[in-house]
């Protein structure tokens, strides 16, 4: 028959869905309740298609195609309907895609990612992340504000996470090593990219670029690079030599620093844009703003950052033993810290109070330790010179008045003044840009480069791009701002540089973002209530009489363990699975928003009890995959709905913990969940969002050696899923395969054979899980040293009809035997629904068995016609030999009968070919042991050899008889 | 007067009035010349608890709002003329509120004592059921009911004898029948009382209907919350197995039948037929996506025919009387009669049975008396949460189905609510989708997630929050779900909201661009005032007002205090010197 989709004649048959038919023909419908395995649902409406000729909206899922049918699957009224159902399903979604403290930071570094693999004590690991953004680390792990820290959810149970001093211990590695991190530079594009300025707006765009294979120029007017963190940053903050390293490492790619190129004067902006593809303009503010004192030009008054950046030149200017500092921001601060390590006596004067400062509340508390004297409501009006050197200053009094558009109390002047004398007063008010070369002809470009009324460039915030090839950023577009925003506005202008140069839009579609609350102040502390206090790590200061007030580096680095201990405080908010979330995906592409439709939302304690599956449900958005998965196909029917309307929420019944529920671990529900509702927990180990990578393969852990999918931490495995793809075990595995693996805490004698010197009395142990080529290594070791040679785990089994795959999926009738792993049933039960018969024979109250057509307590009430086709299911090592005998002389009396025996052990029916004898128990003095200790092996003493999960190597042959080579 | 015999009203509402009580006093006063005898819905609830009276020329006089009190005066064959509500109900055609009705579905309510299975055979009982088992072809039966034009008197007003086809003709030799007894709408009470009234009328029903497409299993889904009802049913089936009307080989034919009564716990969605299905099956009582339809594939898996109580009371009539007798009622493509139950403002509230076409002002003003206190008409609500608000200047539009979908209400299963000038339209519209709202199964997103957020703006509008923007959102939302949504609960939870803001908007826009509400029933719009010179200081609101806002001593001007007061409005109803403003 055919149907007209999207007015297009296209051919399909009876019995298809709209979903389906569409999809055949290339055309994407989202949907997320839909379950390929299971009737259509229908409960999202995600996958609305309109039909021509009919009112409302259909479920391409749950319509089944008439010939001569007509479906819109892409005109606007189904997107807005799409669209809709997304806002809806997103207005009652409490939950963050991203964790607070990356959406805080202005250069988004994957702070989770990078915390849990500092947790996981995989430190250059961490380095990789953090580079991924910001390629400065150890400098910003010094001098960062940590605006990620201020949004920490952790600060609801205790204190955040100290996070700028962990990226700091990361970074340091790269410090007295030769190890280092850098990307691979991609192939040369044979184009250039001028950069005007080398601070850490520049030197990051410069970075990424050089990466991405542009050949890159940065001018910089100083003898040196580093921008404001060389000469605005005091050694003790961040040494130079600390810099100097960073620096280099940065250049690793191929970035050329041209030093002494004075905008204007050496370089003009005219000819950059003309030599080069593209350029980026990182210039900076570092001009002081003036003294508003009368008399404040005479000598002995000086501006914060000319006296840093001289004392950072080796120039210090001979300040005397009293001065002043006039402000209370970051640089007043390093002025005073400065100037007191020159000898002086320090006094900081601020025209408000201490709340009203902008310095960052541990540096004051620092400057104040080391000495340095505050005073408050005060402020400088005039100097008062003898011989033209500063002599005396009048400082007014003030007093705080009503708050101004900051929110800070305005200070008013009393009037009332007095008096001081002073050697030298340093100014640190402000800084702004030097745009003294914008008008000059030979920096004009085609079209205009705009300045805000700041004097700062007025670039696009999402691109930077400021004019023709020109693009500006970091404090020259900012003003006066932190590293982190100069990193940033570098990381974004490299990547629209590149986008600009390969003439793709440089802008880019927005991702979609779920978000508890925008603050942490509108959060309720009383969802983090159950969580234990731990106290947040503190960074070791060197004491007063250790700084010596000198140049030594204040504040000690975290020791790595400890560093590890803190990371595991992080709560980890952000979602494990939001690169793979459909949900996210869907409100990216429709462009959906979490407010259009804001209203009451539902909060839901979450479930952690069970040991393996942790389930959120207030990411559940009631699709009912997994309850009906759980029903339908696995058998134990653990979830449901609770509650009607708004307040309808899926769990187990009566608002169970999943722990105390008949749930058999199997997985199935987070393989189908579409959300991050359900997720698989990793024992021991602190997961991510993103620092992982996929090994397609196959699962050890028994005979069937099911095609897995393992996400993993370089190597360490983290998840395990069935791998997508039409296998025969689809998206099943059962509890061995996708969790217990985690459970073998396995201490080995040895790495190798080779390694192993032992007594000639010992007895090898060789397992059905090796692989053949580790078997013949066993066989010959124990020969060469005339070992005995014995199995404790091999089983017999008297089958000779051993069923293919083949046979499984044409059989008419299965025959389950006995207890049998999840993955076994839910196969069997997908084959029932292809229209096999199903028949359980087990003694257990199972609640899979309510599932099967018949549910038999033993094989002699068995009554199968001789000619239909029947494959007899069990497991090796649960059945008797009795019993696979009795199995075995009914398969005689049928006309095509096979059976599937599954063994526990990957490679039984490999090993059964080598000649090695079965023991029932096993007892001696030496035994070597690969992998676990069987139960029936005893000796006093065990050399192991290491079998480890997913990592077997060599040739196996599966219950199937199929060779597999891994 | 000479009584022959005393009929009592024990239907639930007549039970709640305290017809038990009367009954019992009748019991002890009554001579033994005059019989005592129980029945069930008179139908008129406003009066209740009601007596029959027949005197010795069999006419009879229907006395109400009876009292203990007056038990006295029918043992003296003296009824209180007072009490007299109307003389030979069954059979006056000058009776103004009777001549209009026609009784098919009730013809038997208030005449027979529905645990009387004798008294039901006596009236033609089990004859219809009979007479299609010895004498007729399922296909003629089927055909009889399409002749008759009987529609789905649940609400859809789907042909009944084109989904009996549908259910016989599906292919399968096991096949059931459902009888929806899950009533469910606020206001309406058609079928409790048909169950408590008649109960056998709907087995025979629901019997012809399994013999008719070959079902020999049936289930009457009734909600828990109809105990008397449950009762009267779980009796009628026994005494009609006892007597064969029911159980194996009726009539003598090798037509055999199993009902049971299966209760319900509560949810309203229930009454959508695959959530129904799913309940008696054990599940969660959800809607589930439709082809299959039940007829193919209903209850476990087989073709399933269910109808509403009222269908099934209709169908032994048409077999008795015929297809034409019934199809000679109504108007257009519908036919017959339909039960209405009337509730709200109105004088003479109840069960009525009138003929398809009926025009509203008609069952309002004729048949029910007119407005409580003579107050002036604003609404009447037609078909429960799922329809719709009809203003005085649509009153005369005739009751069948197309006509009523027309004017953006529904027919319903019966319910009308009707609402005079102190109804607030908004506060209406948020009632029932409060209602809707709360009974949305959870399964689809439109009606879970968006009718709880259409909900949120009508409080928005009722707390004098929303802004004119919220109307356009509101009817965005509403035409989402209506157009994406399984079952019918979804797609008609938006009607009230729609019907109220097509007819009244100008309510909505008082709320909003005003902050006021018309009607003063919005507390957050509406302020109290005492006017000092009229008070006289008799500390009546005082008394009453349940947050004690009202300050002042006795003869002295009182005072409310804004802070306090919560705009109750129960000074301003006590005050007998009109001396509380609202505004």
């Amino acid at each position: 028959m055919h149907i007209l989709l999207n007015h297009k004649k296209v051919s399909c048959h009876e019995g298809q869905t709209i979903l389906e038919v569409a999809r055949e023909n290339g055309i994407s419908i989202p949907t997320l309740c839909h379950e390929s395995e299971l009737n259509a649902y229908g409960s999202c409406w995600v996958c609305s298609v309109k039909l021509e000729g009919t009112p409302g909206f259909v479920t391409s899922c749950g319509t089944k195609v008439s010939d001569g049918m007509s479906v819109i699957t892409d005109s606007p009224e189904v997107k807005k309907a799409r669209k809709t159902a997304l806002e809806l399903l997103l207005s009652d979604h409490y939950a963050d895609c991203e964790a607070p403290c990356k959406i805080a930071c202005p250069d988004h570094v994957d702070i989770q990612t990078y915390v849990s693999l500092i947790a996981n004590g995989k430190f250059k690991e961490a380095v990789e992340v953090i580079k991924n953004n910001l390629p400065l680390p150890m400098s910003v792990g010094r001098v960062c504000p940590a605006f990620c820290e201020m949004e920490c959810r952790r600060t609801l149970v205790d204190e955040p996470i100290a996070i700028r001093q962990l990226k700091r211990c990361a970074g340091d590695l790269e410090i007295d090593t030769d190890w280092y991190f850098v990307h691979n530079k991609k192939e040369d594009k044979g184009k250039k990219v001028a950069i005007v300025g080398a601070g850490p707006a520049g030197l990051t765009a410069g970075y990424y670029l050089s990466t991405e294979g542009y050949q890159v120029d940065i001018f910089e007017s100083s003898p040196q690079a580093g921008g404001w963190l060389r000469y605005g940053i005091p050694e003790y903050r961040l040494p130079k030599a600390v810099l100097d390293r960073e620096i280099e490492i940065m250049c690793k790619n191929g970035m050329n620093i041209h030093y002494k190129k004075k905008m204007g004067k050496d370089i003009f902006l005219a000819e950059l844009s003309k030599d080069y593809d593209a350029v980026f303009m990182a210039i900076g503010a570092q001009l002081p703003s003036p003294m508003r004192a009368k008399n404040a030009d005479i000598e002995g008054c000086l501006l914060g950052v000319d006296y840093l950046r001289a004392v950072a030149m080796d120039e210090a200017p001979n300040i005397g033993k009293k001065v002043a500092i006039v402000g209370a921001g970051d640089v007043a601060i390093d002025c005073a810290r400065t100037a007191l390590r020159s000898g002086a006596d320090v006094s900081l004067l601020y025209r408000r109070t201490r709340t009203e400062m902008p310095a960052e509340k541990y540096e004051v508390d620092a400057a104040e330790e080391e000495g340095v004297k505050l005073q408050f409501l005060v402020n400088p009006v005039e100097m008062i010179d003898m011989d033209g050197k500063l002599d005396k200053v009048i400082i007014e009094k003030m007093k705080l008045g009503g708050p101004d558009e900051s929110g800070r109390r305005r200070p008013e002047a009393t009037g009332k003044t007095y008096e001081e004398h002073y050697d030298s007063i340093i100014a640190a008010i402000s800084q702004k840009v030097d745009i003294s070369w914008h008008e000059d002809e030979k920096n004009k470009v085609k079209h205009e480069l705009k300045l805000s009324k700041w004097n700062t460039a007025e670039s696009d915030e999402e691109t930077m791009h400021w004019s023709d090839n020109v693009f500006a950023g970091g404090d020259f577009r900012l003003g006066p701002a932190t590293a982190i925003e100069a990193v940033a506005d570098g990381k974004i202008a490299a990547i629209s540089i590149d986008r600009f140069l390969r003439g793709e839009i440089m802008a880019s579609t927005p991702q979609f973002n779920s978000r508890k609350s925008d603050k942490i102040k509108d959060m309720d502390p009383e969802e983090f209530a159950e969580i234990p206090r731990k106290d947040r790590l503190k960074a070791r200061k060197l004491s007063i009489k250790e700084r010596e007030l000198n140049d030594k580096e204040v504040e000690i680095v975290f020791e790595q363990d400890k560093a590890s201990e803190e990371a595991n405080r992080c709560l980890e908010c952000g979602c494990m699975v939001n690169t793979s979330c459909l949900l996210r995906d869907y409100s990216t592409e429709y462009g959906a928003s979490q407010d259009h439709f804001s209203g009451e939302l539902t909060k839901h304690p979450i479930d952690d009890t069970h040991p393996f599956i942790l389930r959120d449900a207030n990411k559940c958005i009631n699709c009912g995959r997994c309850i009906r998965i759980c029903a339908e196909v696995q058998g134990p029917a653990v979830l449901g709905y609770i509650y009607r309307g708004f307040a309808s929420v899926v769990g187990p019944e009566f608002g169970e913990k999943l722990e105390d529920t008949v749930c058999t671990t199997c997985g199935k529900c987070i393989e189908v969940c579409p959300t991050g509702a359900l997720l698989p927990k990793t024992k021991n180990y602190k997961n991510n969002p993103s620092y992982f990578s996929y090994r397609d393969t196959r699962c050890t852990q028994c005979g069937a050696a099911c095609y897995i999918t393992l996400q993993e931490e370089g190597d360490t495995v983290l998840r395990v899923d069935a791998k997508e793809g039409n296998t025969f075990n689809g998206l099943d595995l059962c509890y061995k395969g996708r969790f217990d693996w985690q459970n073998l805490d396995l201490q080995y004698a040895a790495e190798s054979l080779n390694e192993l010197d032992v007594p000639a009395d010992t007895v090898m142990n060789i397992s059905p899980a090796m692989s053949n080529d580790t078997i013949q290594s066993a066989i010959d070791y124990a020969k060469a040293r005339g070992l005995k040679t014995v199995s404790c785990e091999l089983r017999d089994d008297p089958c000779q009809a051993y069923a293919n795959l083949a046979d499984l999926k044409n059989a008419e009738v299965l025959v389950l035997v006995g207890e049998l792993n999840q993955m076994i049933k839910a196969k069997a039960k997908s084959l029932q629904l292809k229209g096999a018969k199903l028949i359980v024979v087990n003694d257990t109250d199972n609640r899979f068995n309510r599932l099967a057509d018949a549910d038999l307590c033993e094989l002699s009430a068995l009554e199968i016609e001789e000619d239909v086709k029947t494959v007899f299911i069990y497991n090796r090592e649960d059945l008797s030999l009795d019993q696979k005998n009795d199995i075995k002389k009914l398969m005689s009396t049928l006309d095509h009968s096979t059976a599937w025996v599954n063994s526990n052990y990957l490679n039984t029916r490999g090993m059964e070919a080598f000649d090695i004898e079965s023991v029932d128990e096993l007892n001696t003095k030496h035994a070597i042991v690969f992998g676990k200790t069987p139960d029936n092996l005893s000796a006093d003493k065990i050399y192991r050899l290491p079998l480890r999960p997913f990592r077997v190597e060599g040739s196996v042959v599966n219950d199937f008889g199929e060779e597999i080579i891994l | 007067m000479t009584i022959k015999e005393i009929k009592v009203g024990m239907a639930s509402c007549g039970l709640a009035a305290g017809a038990e009580s009367i009954y019992t006093a009748l019991q002890d006063a009554l001579p033994k010349e005059i019989k005592l005898s129980k029945t069930a819905c008179i139908g008129f609830c406003y009066a209740e608890p009601m007596v029959e009276v027949i005197d010795e020329e069999g006419k009879s006089h229907h006395y109400g709002y009876l009292q203990l009190r007056d038990v006295s005066a029918f043992a003296k064959n003296e009824p209180p003329e007072k009490k007299l509500l109307l003389s030979q109900v069954h059979d006056a055609p000058g009776n103004k509120k009777l001549a209009r009705q026609v009784k098919i579905a009730t013809r038997n309510s208030g005449l027979i004592d529905p645990d009387k299975i004798d008294e039901y055979v006596a009236r033609d009982g089990y004859e219809a059921l009979k007479k299609v088992c010895t004498q007729m072809e399922a296909q003629a039966v089927i055909d009889e009911i399409k002749k008759s034009g009987l529609r789905g008197r649940g609400g859809a007003g789907f042909s009944t004898g084109l989904k009996w086809q549908f259910a016989k003709d599906a292919p399968g030799d096991k096949k059931y029948i459902i009888c929806n007894a899950d009533e469910g709408d606020p206001g309406a009470f058609m079928d409790r009382n048909l169950l408590e009234s008649d109960p056998h009328s709907i087995l025979e029903g629901m019997a012809i209907c399994a013999f008719a497409i070959g079902a020999d299993e049936a289930y009457i889904y009734c909600r828990a919350e109809y105990p008397l009802a449950v009762r009267r049913l779980n009796k009628a089936i026994s005494d009609a197995m006892e007597k064969g009307y029911l159980g194996e080989n009726i009539f003598g034919s090798d037509f055999s039948l199993h009902i049971r009564v299966k209760l319900g716990a509560g949810a309203f969605v229930c009454g959508e037929e695959t959530a129904l299905i799913a309940s008696i099956e054990g599940l969660r009582g959800m809607p589930r996506l439709r082809p299959p339809f039940p007829a193919q594939s209903g209850l476990w898996g087989k073709p399933t025919n269910n109808n509403n109580v009222e269908t099934y009371a209709n169908i032994a009539w048409i077999i008795n009387h015929g297809a034409e007798a019934y199809a000679s009622y109504g108007i257009g493509k519908s036919r017959g009669t339909k039960v209405f139950a009337l509730a709200g403002k109105i004088k003479e509230s109840g069960l009525i049975e009138v003929p398809m076409g009926t025009t509203l002002r008609e069952i309002i003003f004729d048949i029910a008396g007119g407005i409580k206190d003579d107050r002036p008409f604003k609404a009447v609500q037609l078909g429960g949460p799922s329809g719709g608000c009809v203003p005085e200047e649509l009153l005369d539009t005739p009751v069948d189905y197309e006509s009523i979908t027309k004017i953006g209400a529904i027919m319903g299963s019966g319910g009308m609510v009707v609402m005079d000038d102190t109804t607030c339209m908004v506060n209406i519209a948020s009632f029932f989708l409060n209602f809707t709202q709360n009974e949305s199964c959870g399964k689809c997103t439109f009606c879970r997630i968006g009718s709880k957020r259409m909900l949120e703006i009508l409080l928005k509008i009722q707390a004098g929050k929303a802004v004119l923007d919220d109307i356009e959102k509101l009817e965005e939302l509403a035409e989402q779900i209506i157009a994406s949504s399984l079952c019918g609960l979804g797609k008609s939870a938006p009607n009230p909201v729609l019907s109220t803001l097509c007819y009244f908007k100008d309510e909505y826009l008082a709320h909003i661009e005003e902050k006021k509400c018309p009607a003063f029933v919005c507390r957050d719009l509406v302020d109290y005032k005492i006017d000092e010179e009229a008070c006289t200081g008799c500390t009546l609101c005082a008394l009453k007002c349940p947050v004690k806002a009202i300050e002042g001593s006795l003869k002295k001007p009182h005072r409310i205090d804004q802070d306090l007061c919560i705009s109750c409005g129960v000074c301003y109803e006590v005050c007998r010197f009109n001396a509380v403003n609202r505004k």
